[in-house]
């Protein structure tokens, strides 16, 4: 069955066309939940809510862009949507940029470290680094989603690499000293 | 090796495949929310919940009367024993010639009627054997037993089940279950039937089924080989077998009440209230508008309940309940001096008197004042008649919870089957007492619908105090009533409950 029909589908509210959707964009879909919660089962929680939206708000898909694209901007905003009504934006003054380059192996560190620390970013450095960094949005998109100022969002960003590049290089000379 | 890289090329790369696989719980819940907004969407017609409580009603009911009100009956349990063993077909044509052949070999008579039941436990001996299954013992037992209390009236049914069961080829099988022939069946026979004739039948057919129990005798030996390997073959392929075991067995329900915290046994007393929704009475329609004073008394029980499932519980019980209401505003007088004692135009319709002779006659005093009667009658002391009435309650009900944590909350309803046990009728005159006879207008078996609360309290795991204020609106109470008289009782049972 192609994609279109199961759309079409899923816009009757036809269950196995949305159980087919769900097999094919979970995963896709929950990897972004995983990196813009503070933990799994937040994680879990936003993937929840944002196929309930996207199941229920199915007939509002338009054609216009991928479905994937469509899905994966309604699970951000879900995420984003759980620090917007929290409150968490606080104002944070912006600091000058640092050269954010790590010296690394790849096989120094592991995806799970990795997300591990972005989980454990401050909320807002985390988004914005996730919006930026691993789903392109731009600054200007990122300031309009979160309503803050693009300078804010450039400045969470650095300071979120900042956090993120200290921690690796914690990492490996944990893991240096180990090997030693 | 070491290179230097932009920290957001790095997670980049590792993001780029990273696609984990959520908990299935996830589905699941998004499943579930989707459902349940399409059913709080759906408009449930009012009918399909009315038609549902209204099923649930018949249910309980239907099953309060069969539980209830049979008595005990060895035939159901065994009887689909019999179906399923019956499909054994393996021993066919020559098990009915044999059967010919004995029966043309004419027996003696005289002998059946004594020979049937030692017979037939020799047929449920060889049975048991060859089952090797202990719980067929007890079956078996419970054969004896029934064909012990059955003895000589069902024999000719008996010829008759093994003409027809020679048809089936399952003559070995069938002679134990003979005694689950229908007690009923026979008592049909009995009334239809005059003894002589009865005794013709057993004669008739007595040579047939003697000569089915003489060739199991017989035969045994022989077959006793065929019937271990289709025996085992009918256990295995049988489940009903064991389900029909599992029924007419009653270790296997301690099995099941062996499963933990499942059972509940609640004593409880309940002061209890009767009284009227209408204006009416049951005594005598002077008496419809009088005053009437409800009486609380005592209902004390025990029941138990099962737990279906977290929310679900049905429960039993039995309850002895008294209740009464007194009549105000009637005189008594006394009707020695009468001319005629049988024209006691004062009797009253719905109350059989003890003792004819010195009986009463009663009056509304309403009646009198619209009589213009003599002041001397409406001013003297005002006696009362007190109705009461006990019943032993069988209660089936269903408790739903709504709120289970240290405090439960549920919602309980149900039916009650009355029996009455106790059907007084008294006069009250300056607090003396006089009993003057019973009512003969209420039914000795009625019926409460019941509704109510249920409060409790987990003192511990087993153990859970019990508060349930219960509304009884009685149905079939009274069979001949006056004006509006529709009698309920409101009860609020007290009680532990303690759970095994």
């Amino acid at each position: 069955m192609g994609l279109d029909q199961l759309i079409i589908k899923c816009k009757k509210n036809d269950a196995q066309a949305q159980s087919q959707i769900y097999k094919l964009f979970s995963s896709k879909l929950f990897s972004l939940c995983l990196k813009y919660s503070k933990n799994y089962a937040e994680a879990q929680d936003n993937l929840q809510d944002a196929f309930v939206t996207i199941f229920q708000k199915m007939d509002q898909f338009s054609h216009k862009g991928s479905l994937e694209g469509w899905m994966k901007r309604i699970t951000i905003n879900t995420a984003l949507q759980r620090y917007r009504s929290v409150g968490v934006f606080d104002i944070v003054h912006e600091d000058q940029i640092e050269d954010a380059e790590v010296e690394i192996d790849d096989d120094e560190v592991s995806l799970d470290f990795l997300l591990g620390i972005i989980q454990e970013l401050p909320d807002r450095y985390r988004l914005v680094f996730n919006l930026y960094v691993l789903d392109d949005y731009s600054h200007q998109e990122i300031a309009e989603m979160l309503d803050i100022s693009t300078g804010t969002s450039k400045s969470n960003l650095a300071r979120a690499r900042m956090i993120l590049k200290d921690k690796i290089e914690h990492h490996k000379m944990r893991v240096n000293s180990q090997s030693l | 090796m070491n290179e230097k890289k932009h920290i957001d090329r790095l997670f980049q790369e590792k993001f780029k495949h990273f696609e984990p696989t959520p908990d299935d719980a996830v589905w699941e819940n998004i499943q579930k929310t989707l459902h349940n907004d399409k059913r709080k969407r759906r408009v449930i017609p009012l009918w399909w919940k009315i038609g549902g409580v209204a099923a649930i009603l018949a249910l309980l009911f239907t099953v309060g009367n069969t539980v209830f009100n049979t008595g005990t009956d060895f035939g159901t349990p065994v009887n689909s024993v019999v179906g399923t063993e019956k499909t054994d077909g393996t021993l066919d044509a020559n098990k009915t010639d044999t059967i010919d052949e004995q029966s043309s070999a004419s027996e003696s008579t005289s002998v059946i009627a004594k020979s049937d039941v030692t017979e037939d436990s020799d047929a449920n001996r060889t049975k048991t054997g060859n089952v090797q299954n202990s719980t067929n013992n007890q079956i078996a037992g419970e054969n004896s037993v029934g064909q012990n209390n059955q003895t000589t009236s069902n024999t000719a049914q008996e010829g008759t089940t093994i003409i027809s069961n020679s048809k089936n080829n399952a003559v070995v099988r069938n002679t134990p279950n003979l005694p689950q022939l229908n007690p009923k069946k026979e008592v049909a026979n009995e009334d239809n039937e005059s003894v002589k004739t009865i005794q013709e039948i057993q004669k008739e057919h007595s040579q047939i089924a003697q000569s089915g129990n003489n060739y199991v005798i017989k035969e045994n030996k022989t077959l006793i080989e065929v019937e271990q390997k289709d025996v085992i073959a009918s256990n295995k392929e049988g489940e009903t077998i064991e389900d029909a075991i599992a029924k007419a067995n009653p270790t296997n329900e301690e099995e099941k009440v062996a499963q933990p915290n499942r059972w509940n046994i609640s004593p409880n007393v309940a002061p209890v209230y009767f009284n009227t929704l209408g204006k009416g009475s049951s005594i005598d329609g002077q008496f419809v508008n009088n005053d009437k004073n409800s009486e609380t008394n005592m209902s004390y029980g025990i029941s138990g309940s099962y737990a279906i499932n977290d929310k679900i519980k049905v429960r039993a019980g039995i309850n002895k309940v008294n209740l009464g209401y007194s009549t105000n505003g009637v005189v008594a007088f006394n009707e020695i001096n009468s001319f005629d004692a049988n024209s006691k135009s004062n009797q009253l319709r719905n109350i059989d008197f003890k003792n004819r002779e010195g009986s009463n006659s009663f009056m509304s005093t309403s009646n009198i004042q619209n009589d213009a009667a003599p002041q001397a009658l409406v001013s003297t002391t005002k006696g009362s008649l007190e109705q009461q009435f006990g019943y032993i309650e069988i209660p089936l009900e269903m408790e739903y919870s709504i709120v289970a944590s240290k405090f439960g909350l549920n919602v309980i309803g149900g039916f009650s089957t009355l029996f009455l046990n106790n059907n007084d009728v008294f006069s009250v005159l300056e607090n003396e007492k006089l009993l003057i006879g019973e009512a003969n207008n209420i039914n000795s078996t009625s019926y409460s619908a019941n509704f109510g609360l249920g409060l409790n309290y987990n003192v511990s795991n087993t153990l859970k105090l019990n508060l349930e204020p219960m509304f009884k609106y009685q149905i079939n109470t009274f069979t001949n009533t006056s004006g509006d008289f529709r009698p309920y009782y409101i009860g609020v049972y007290t009680g532990f409950s303690f759970k095994f």
